[in-house]
């Protein structure tokens, strides 16, 4: 998004946000910060970069708070957050990227422990997340919304517009990729 | 195994089998050694991109991407005081996103006690949203430019008078008030002749007097300096002397 169009963006947000009810925007708000990390870690697995992350979960935040009115009280925060995310991430930048011609980048170096002091924990970390970088992107993501969030593979498959059986074989393709680690 | 085990055990693991399938599975687990090994090390894969993915949420930028959070927040519930109706949708969100920036920055830790030049870093962060276009609609007449100027002068208590701030190869496009920890913080936006955005800056934050200097942060070139308990500063996206050449006229008055 160019930085003029999300100026505008960020202030017609506000201006909307700035109408709701306080509870409501103390929700969102509070929601928004809780679900942070989680947020930029499935715009990583997405993306394949950091730079990108940053950019979708601000737009996501930016969005949300716009949209805060739209959240019913009885939804997940985080479910629905994820949805704006991923919803960013197809119909704007990722296809904004392609159009471009610039390709998406290989998420094996993008998917990395930075800084981690190299103890074998995050070694170890860093191995298994250089393999699910080199899965397609969807088979991360499915990877990522089972294994580290917690989806059921119904869930999974409501989320990412696939039936159960896809969010399997997805899964077992990872699995393949991870034994291959050995 | 048989075709296909590697899906169900995989979905015992996740506990999505149902009763039925559950209990068949089990039972061949019991006679089949093979089968157990293998569970055995689909669950410690599973564990591994379990763990891998937890370690991934600790390598996330949280502060930052909070202070964005926050800092919408705080803009969003000082903006319906905001003072000016500058005239042009993208010049109200130029001040909101100021708002913001500067509360934005006290959740960044900049708060009062911190080092004196930290609103300049405000300034410099939320100068990075700023584009040819944000200011390409705002074109103040004499009469209008005169009254912007007169209330950031009466706000920051300095005489940013329209021949005061007039500079050389700048256009004047607006003047708002903005503040920093309670502190008023007069902008003046100008562009340059290719439409790139100058902004002058005027704190009263009491600060003691310093000389003029040359800073380069973000991508962006400042002239800083102090005078009578007012810090002033002169920002662009350009290389240091030329940004050093436009402050010269400033640094002359203030």
């Amino acid at each position: 998004m160019a930085p003029s169009h999300r100026v505008l963006r960020l202030a017609g947000a506000l201006c909307l946000y700035a109408r709701m009810s306080e509870d409501s925007r103390r929700e969102v708000r509070s929601g928004l910060e809780r679900h942070l990390g989680r947020l930029w870690r499935y715009a990583l697995v997405l993306s394949s970069s950091r730079d990108v992350a940053d950019d979708l979960v601000q737009a996501t935040c930016l969005r949300a708070l716009e949209r805060a009115d739209q959240f019913g009280s009885g939804t997940q925060l985080d479910r629905w957050l994820f949805a704006i995310l991923r919803s960013i991430w197809l119909n704007e930048i990722r296809a904004r990227k392609v159009r471009l011609g610039g390709g998406l980048i290989d998420a094996v170096d993008a998917l990395t422990i930075d800084g981690a002091g190299m103890i074998e924990t995050n070694i170890m970390a860093n191995e298994v997340l250089a393999a699910v970088g080199r899965l397609p992107e969807a088979q991360r993501e499915t990877v990522l919304l089972v294994y580290a969030e917690g989806y059921s593979y119904a869930e999974a498959g409501a989320a990412l517009g696939v039936p159960i059986g896809t969010i399997m074989s997805r899964l077992a393709a990872a699995r393949a990729a991870l034994s291959r680690l050995k | 195994m048989m075709s296909g085990d590697d899906e169900r055990l995989a979905a015992l693991i996740d506990d999505e089998l149902d009763a039925r399938e559950r209990s068949a599975l089990l039972e061949r687990l019991a006679g089949d050694e093979a089968l157990r090994d293998r569970l055995v090390a689909m669950r410690h894969d599973r564990e591994r991109l379990a763990g891998a993915f937890d370690a991934l949420l600790t390598a996330a930028p949280v502060e930052r991407l909070r202070a964005t959070v926050a800092a919408a927040a705080a803009g969003a519930r000082r903006a319906p005081r905001r003072r000016p109706s500058i005239g042009s949708l993208e010049l109200a969100a130029g001040l909101v996103i100021g708002l913001v920036i500067a509360g934005h920055a006290s959740w960044l830790g900049l708060g009062p006690g911190s080092r004196g030049d930290d609103w300049r870093q405000a300034v410099v962060e939320y100068m990075d949203l700023y584009t040819p276009d944000t200011f390409a609609l705002a074109n103040p007449d004499d009469a209008a430019a005169a009254k912007q100027l007169q209330a950031v002068s009466v706000r920051v208590g300095a005489e940013l008078t329209p021949a005061a701030v007039a500079v050389p190869g700048l256009r004047f496009r607006t003047a708002f008030n903005l503040a920093y920890d309670g502190s008023p913080l007069a902008e003046i936006a100008y562009t340059a002749a290719d439409g790139a955005p100058v902004l002058f800056c005027a704190i009263a934050n009491g600060a003691a007097d310093e000389p003029p200097q040359t800073v380069v942060r973000n991508g962006q070139s400042y002239v800083a300096w102090a005078r009578g308990g007012k810090s002033y500063m002169v920002v662009a996206r350009m290389a240091a002397p030329q940004v050093a050449d436009l402050a010269r006229t400033l640094v002359s008055r203030f």
